[in-house]
């Protein structure tokens, strides 16, 4: 498997939170740990963190914990697959 | 001869604009995301940047020939940080102490950044390939042009016309502006579509 940067991880995130969202929005963390590839330790942490940045909302469910991609985890995504299209023109990986 | 100098000028300083274009979008890249491989590709394009200025400054004043040396080891630096840039893509951790090596030999320092700028066109070209990339593969044909044209001047052949290099090294920094203007493009889509 391939190294990924600490911010490509933080992306993938962001993106299962973005396009694998249930209707009302929010993504169950057992989604993004099967479609970002992560284990539950290492997913806790990052969750924590992008919360605190504002970049994730959580939110309270029947079944535990979900998760909101908030305006500001939508603008630095978008920001992301900007340059990410920038680097890869220059065979980079961010 | 004024004439001559003039064009060759406009060829160094344009290489110089295309460097300064990219470097600041990639450091406008580094500020928002914070990524290393960023911080390090924006650096190497600032240096080439410093380089040519340099250079463009030293034809037209004629300070003296240790401003050549300056010249070099920011071209050189230039490279080094951009082969270091792809070691960032694909590896965890790299050190930037390699700014020390502006106080080796030229010709040392010359052959390492040739180094560092085939890795990083080998890389591209890899990586343009594995991902398909189109783009990719522009700016690896931009090394190659561009390591071809510091080659043929560090080591000037016999019967190779002495703009040869300079030559080589313009066409590949034009390349280079390909993938970046596909990205503005690109992105002034996305906005006007929102």
């Amino acid at each position: 498997m391939s190294y990924r940067s600490q911010l490509r991880i933080i992306a993938d995130i962001l993106r299962v939170a973005r396009d694998h969202c249930d209707d009302d929005g929010t993504v169950k963390v057992s989604v993004i740990l099967r479609k970002a590839n992560l284990s539950y330790s290492r997913l806790s942490n990052l969750l924590e963190e992008l919360i605190k940045k504002g970049l994730l909302q959580a939110e309270e469910r029947e079944r535990g914990q979900a998760y909101r991609l908030t305006k500001k985890g939508m603008d630095f995504l978008t920001e992301y697959e900007k340059f990410e299209r920038f680097a890869r023109g220059y065979g980079l990986r961010l | 001869m004024i004439e001559a100098v003039i064009g060759s000028n406009l060829i160094i300083g344009s290489q110089g604009v295309v460097s300064l274009v990219i470097a600041s979008y990639a450091i406008k890249g580094y500020r928002r995301l914070r990524s290393n491989t960023l911080k390090l590709f924006s650096l190497a394009f600032l240096f080439l940047f410093l380089g040519f200025a340099i250079e463009v400054f030293n034809n037209v004043v004629m300070v003296d020939i240790w401003v050549t040396y300056i010249m070099n080891a920011f071209h050189m630096l230039g490279y080094v940080f951009l082969g270091l840039s792809h070691v960032a893509s694909v590896r965890k951790e790299v050190k930037e102490e390699v700014a020390a090596l502006v106080f080796i030999p030229t010709v040392i320092m010359k052959s390492l950044g040739l180094y560092f700028l085939l890795y990083a066109a080998v890389e591209t070209t890899i990586a343009s390939m594995k991902r398909e990339h189109r783009l990719a593969l522009a700016s690896s044909i931009a090394l190659y042009l561009i390591f071809l044209g510091e080659f043929l001047d560090l080591i000037a052949i016999k019967g190779v016309p002495l703009a040869l290099p300079g030559v080589l090294r313009f066409l590949g920094f034009i390349i280079l502006l390909i993938p970046l203007v596909s990205v503005l493009g690109t992105s002034k889509k996305v906005e006007v579509e929102k």
